[in-house]
């Protein structure tokens, strides 16, 4: 029976070091096109960050010109149903409830539609 | 196996006596014959062209055209043995149950019956065009081996289903002249002549009945064909030209009494890219963009609203088929973007199709056929088509592709653009079914039809229009298979008829 090779704890901590770092590079990697997007900035932000790429919305927000920007009672709403659902679920029930907007054609929720709008103000 | 008589050699002058004249030898009237070939009814088929296209015939059928833009009347039907199934893509698809209902917000709908009454003849019909096993909306359950069709959860849109017409020794579909004609010759008490055009439906002096057809070739030979019954089966283009030129006897025509021959002209739009669905995963069964072939049975994939959709919010029928793939602009890289991040879905693997489809147009008495006043070759007085498509028609599908998009964003599947939205939109994209109907439409009514509904016209006792010039309504599929099944209806009354 051979002796069990002894590993070091000082290898141990190396080797865990090592893999935390490649994680962090690659989550860095991963992330970095989300890390570097724009923020949202002023009075509607809260609500813009909410979408992943406030740009993109904002491409989708200037094919709305035509819709006024929503009203402060209605962002009021929406940021009191954000209180209690989460973002992706309010936006799937505006659709199952057929609330809905068009972008040039495109079939959107209209809270969606309404962050686009808001998005393309912040820009 | 007798052989089919070229009209051009019958002695001039002769008149030929039968039990039933077959005005045209398209799918109806073949189908008639066919249906009829194991009675002891003495038939007589009378077919304008021969086995092959000729430039002369087809002449027979130019006219002109106003308003909205349409088809050259030459160019959107075949003359000769097989009729317009000599160019059909083969699309089956039955009638659906809401398609033969009177609908309060559709003026001038409803069917003498429901669809009950064809339904024991899709079999034999689904035969006649082979188009392999009845299978339609039972297609999720055919194919699942290959895919599962989008879960579109609850709503207005479903998938449902298309079959093809297929003959046995080629990818083509079914051309009923070609594959027929032995069968016609096959049967002992049919006459089946080429080169005969019937060029009047003579009335007997009260105009109650038909007495006799007069026939002309285009050699300048004349005989008459005098039957105890004759059925028109020539498309609805020409079974409302030779009613309405047929004015010896009643002025306004045979069946006019009441000025409806020729009105309620219809065919079905089919706008290409009318729409573009997104997948966000990518992912799309091969059948809704192919044909795809499974037990004998060619199906594809189709959308399309459901009964209860369009009764509850008022809709017209439309079938919508995925295309090809295509890449999206800008807007559209950022609306998919957008909405699948929103709906905590991934879209980095998305991909967009254009779609095309299928409308039925709500019935219009003044999309309209009436006599010019040029002739053709055999004097016939050439047909005008006043052609009119309201926007509404165009609204109403609108409102189908909104509910699938709505669907899909619910279902956090995908989503839907509409593509075209102005009239100009609409027009820069349009295309033709070819799918003539109407113009001899069908009502318990004689104020409201011309043919009550047995197909008998009002008023001619012996008088039988075949075909889909019969439809009060028009529905989304494609006629083929609905006017071979009613057909095949109209020959069992024949049968009781002759008894």
């Amino acid at each position: 029976m051979s002796p069990t090779p002894k590993i070091s704890r000082r290898a141990v901590t190396l080797a865990g070091l090592g893999v935390a770092a490649a994680a962090a590079i690659g989550g860095i990697v991963l992330e970095a096109p989300r890390l570097l997007r724009r923020r949202a900035r002023g009075q509607y932000a809260d609500l813009v960050n909410r979408l992943n790429d406030p740009d993109q919305a904002a491409v989708v927000g200037r094919a709305l010109q035509s819709h006024a920007v929503p009203a402060k009672e209605d962002l009021d709403a929406l940021r009191a149903a954000l209180a209690k659902k989460p973002f992706t679920d309010v936006i799937a029930a505006d659709a199952a409830e057929g609330n809905l907007l068009e972008a040039d054609g495109w079939i959107l929720p209209a809270t969606l539609a309404a962050l686009c709008i808001l998005a393309a103000q912040s820009a | 196996m007798s052989a089919f008589i070229d009209a051009r050699t019958v002695a001039a002058g002769s008149i030929i006596e039968t039990d039933l004249a077959i005005i045209g030898g398209g799918p109806a009237g073949i189908s008639l014959a066919l249906a009829l070939a194991g009675s002891p009814i003495k038939m007589v088929l009378l077919e304008s062209g021969a086995m092959n296209f000729d430039g002369r015939t087809q002449a027979l059928y130019a006219g002109a055209e106003s308003g909205f833009p349409y088809l050259k009347l030459e160019g959107s039907r075949l003359r000769y043995l097989g009729g317009s199934t000599n160019h059909w893509g083969g699309w089956c698809r039955p009638l659906n149950g809401i398609d033969f209902e009177a609908r309060d917000w559709l003026p001038h709908s409803g069917w003498p019956f429901g669809r009950a009454e064809i339904e024991p003849y899709f079999k034999r019909a689904q035969s006649l065009v082979e188009a392999g096993p009845l299978v339609y909306d039972r297609g999720s359950d055919w194919t699942k081996e290959i895919g599962a069709p989008l879960d579109l959860g609850d709503g207005g849109v479903y998938t449902s289903w298309f079959q093809f017409s297929k003959t046995r020794t080629s990818f083509l579909p079914t051309h009923f002249g070609r594959r027929y004609a032995d069968d016609l010759r096959r049967i002992a008490h049919l006459s089946p002549y080429v080169h005969a055009n019937v060029t009047g439906l003579r009335l007997a002096p009260d105009a109650t009945s038909l007495d006799h057809l007069d026939v002309a070739t285009l050699t300048g030979n004349t005989f008459t064909v005098k039957p105890r019954i004759t059925v028109l089966a020539t498309g609805a283009m020409e079974n409302a030209r030779l009613l309405l030129a047929s004015n010896d006897v009643a002025p306004r025509g045979v069946g006019n009494a009441d000025d409806l021959v020729g009105r309620f002209f219809a065919d079905h739009p089919i706008p290409r890219d009318s729409a573009t669905l997104v997948v966000f995963d990518g992912r799309l069964a091969s059948f809704y963009p192919n044909n795809t072939t499974i037990r004998g049975a060619i199906l594809r994939a189709t959308f399309s609203p459901s009964e209860d959709y369009q009764r509850r919010h008022s809709v017209l029928g439309s079938l919508t088929t995925v295309e090809n793939e295509v890449t999206l602009d800008e807007l559209g890289r950022a609306a998919v973007a957008t909405a699948a991040g929103a709906l905590g879905v991934d879209g980095s693997s998305a991909k967009a199709f254009s779609m095309g489809c299928g409308i039925e147009l709500a019935p219009d008495p003044d999309r309209r056929l009436t006599l010019g006043s040029e002739r053709d070759a055999l004097g016939m007085p050439r047909l005008r088509l006043a052609m009119h498509v309201a926007d509404s028609n165009f609204a109403h599908y609108r409102e189908t592709m909104k509910e699938l998009g709505r669907q899909l964003l619910a279902a956090r599947l995908g989503m839907v653009r509409l593509n075209q939205k102005t009239h100009a939109d609409w027009l820069s994209v349009m295309d033709w079914g070819n799918h003539h109907m109407g113009t001899t439409r069908m009502s318990a009514d004689p104020r409201k039809g011309v043919v009550d509904a047995n197909s008998q016209v009002h008023g001619v006792g012996n008088l039988f229009v075949a075909g889909s010039s019969v439809f009060p309504t028009y529905g989304a599929s494609n006629p083929t298979l609905n006017l071979v099944a009613l057909t095949l209806r109209l020959a069992a009354h024949l049968r009781k008829v002759f008894a």
